[in-house]
């Protein structure tokens, strides 16, 4: 029993060190290019790109298995995720992924992936082992983010039309809540102790931070900076640090990202990046933030602790999404 | 005969596809780009120097600040060497730089923002003509039309009639063709002027 247990710690200790140790690695993070078809890989130590990857028509949505090997990328044209190897940069196979696939969650486990259908108001629950399809779930119409909490219970999605984030129970992966939302949300993220759930509505130019518990708006963050018009303050991806004192909310054609305090929620500065910002993804040290610029074919690259950019990265072209490897 | 088929044919799957006017702006039937129509570029997406007062001359006062505007803005200079001229004059400008580079910008932000409002007026315009050429195709494949029907028509006026609608269908098509690329200006015009503005910032620093 001692020793089982001296044994347990000892193992511990070592998973503790290395997950403390994995930050200072090199690693790597990923862009998929929209109008090229091709990801983009990128050193985030010397935040330099290493290689370019084609792929399948239209890539868009780009994920990561937690423990890195794996790279999921729906190919929104070629009705299919696949699948790559972050070693070798090889397809090694595709998901069926429903009709035009444009964002999807990994299960925190790694399996399933949740992938929303735009064109069919289905979010599809696909096994990645087997690639299989697990079932289907009926939203709003035009879905389009997707988020999942950090104990893996609930899967958000965010209907583009309907101006909903659907709550689904991952356990008999139906709806058991509704919130609606301002108009055409696009992004879910949440806090990672789950205390909140950050909700982007890119025409209606607002973030709500939904209490999960209850599923009620517990506040509704708007944008505003001088000498742009509402109309271009457009928010799409958000990312919130782990401690949740910070949260970042790229705002589109504006050409901002948006640092907002995660405690008041009140916006604490506007940093000009690149055009068209769409995504956002951090290194696992939270050292650095990346965002793609759709329209000026760029990454920047923002010093979270300085918050300021430091380096634009020129990509393929329409950058869309990124991810950044937890692992290497 | 075959030829008179053929123009008809053309002409109407030409005609079927115009309707892609005004897709990527719904409040614009006019505009004919798949981007979105942005009338006016706003300063704030492009500049967080020092504040520059929109529409304000007083750039034009400063020979030397129009004279590097005026290079800049041209499309054909590299912008590796649109930025090295920038930290050139700056380094020139000496004390004055931080101000002198803000004129630039200002210099910059009015001329290339007037240059793309006449690239978004001028697709406006064309495709108004396009919109209007359509209907005269679409007249004239009739006529043609009725021409085929008519047993006692003249086979040489047939025949120059769908010469004519094969000619107005090849146009039409040709400048249908040239929307695609003139819709990239107006986004070329922005890339300039946001990376031109990156190059500013980064010489005041």
């Amino acid at each position: 029993m001692t020793m089982t247990r001296t044994a347990l710690l000892a193992g511990t200790a070592a998973l503790a060190a290395l997950v403390t140790a994995a930050p200072s690695l090199a690693g790597t993070a990923y862009v998929t290019n929209e109008k090229d078809n091709t990801f983009t890989v990128i050193d985030t130590e010397t935040l330099e790109v290493i290689k370019t990857v084609p792929t399948g028509q239209r890539p868009r949505g780009i994920t990561i298995s937690p423990d890195g090997a794996h790279l999921y990328i729906c190919a929104s044209d070629d009705d299919t995720v696949e699948v790559y190897d972050t070693k070798t940069f090889e397809m090694l196979h595709t998901l069926p992924s429903g009709p035009d696939p444009e964002l999807f969650v990994l299960h925190p486990t790694g399996n399933p992936l949740y992938i929303a259908n735009e064109d069919d108001n289905l979010v599809t629950v696909v096994d990645v082992n087997d690639h299989t399809v697990l079932s289907e779930v009926v939203v709003g119409v035009e879905p389009e983010g997707m988020a999942v909490s950090p104990d893996g219970k609930t899967v958000i999605n965010t209907s583009e039309t309907t101006n909903m984030a659907h709550f689904i129970d991952t356990e008999t992966n139906e709806i058991y809540a509704n919130v609606l939302v301002d108009a055409r949300p696009r992004f879910a993220e949440y806090k990672s102790d789950g205390s909140e759930l950050w909700v982007s509505a890119e025409i209606g130019g607002t973030v709500a931070v939904i209490d999960p518990a209850t599923q009620e708006i517990k506040k509704t963050i708007s944008f505003e900076v001088p000498g742009i018009s509402p109309e271009a303050l457009q928010p799409v991806g958000v990312r919130i640090t782990k401690d949740g004192k910070f949260a970042f909310v790229a705002l589109g054609p504006s050409n901002r990202v948006a640092v907002i305090d995660g405690t008041t929620h009140e916006v604490l500065e506007y940093l000009l990046v690149g055009q068209r910002v769409w995504q956002l993804a951090f290194t696992p040290d939270e050292k650095y933030l990346f965002s793609t610029n759709g329209v000026s074919n760029d990454v920047s690259v923002i010093d979270v602790a300085t918050q300021e950019v430091i380096k634009s990265i020129t990509v393929g072209s329409y950058p869309w999404g990124v991810v950044v490897n937890p692992v290497n | 005969m075959i030829r008179t088929i053929a123009a008809t044919l053309v002409a109407t799957a030409v005609l079927t596809a115009t309707p892609a006017f005004a897709v990527g702006d719904p409040n614009d039937p006019d505009w004919p780009c798949v981007q979105r129509k942005v009338a006016e570029l706003a300063i704030g997406t492009v500049w967080t120097g020092p504040p520059v007062e929109p529409g304000s001359s007083a750039w034009e006062e400063d020979p030397q600040v129009v004279e590097l505007v005026t290079f800049l803005q041209q499309r054909r200079v590299p912008l590796e060497e649109a930025s090295k001229a920038i930290a050139a004059f700056a380094e020139a400008s000496g004390a004055d730089a931080r101000a002198k580079l803000t004129l630039v910008f200002a210099g910059l932000f009015d001329r290339m923002n007037s240059e793309r409002r006449d690239v978004v007026n001028g697709i406006v315009r064309f495709a108004k003509k396009q919109r209007n050429f359509a209907d005269q195709v679409r007249a004239s494949s009739a006529s043609l039309d009725a021409l085929r029907n008519d047993p006692k028509a003249d086979f040489s006026v047939v025949q120059s009639k769908t010469d004519e609608v094969l000619m107005q269908t090849r146009v039409f098509e040709e400048r249908q063709k040239a929307i695609t690329f003139v819709c990239e200006v107006p986004v070329l015009i922005e890339q300039r002027l946001f990376a031109l503005g990156k190059a500013v910032t980064a010489a005041m620093e």
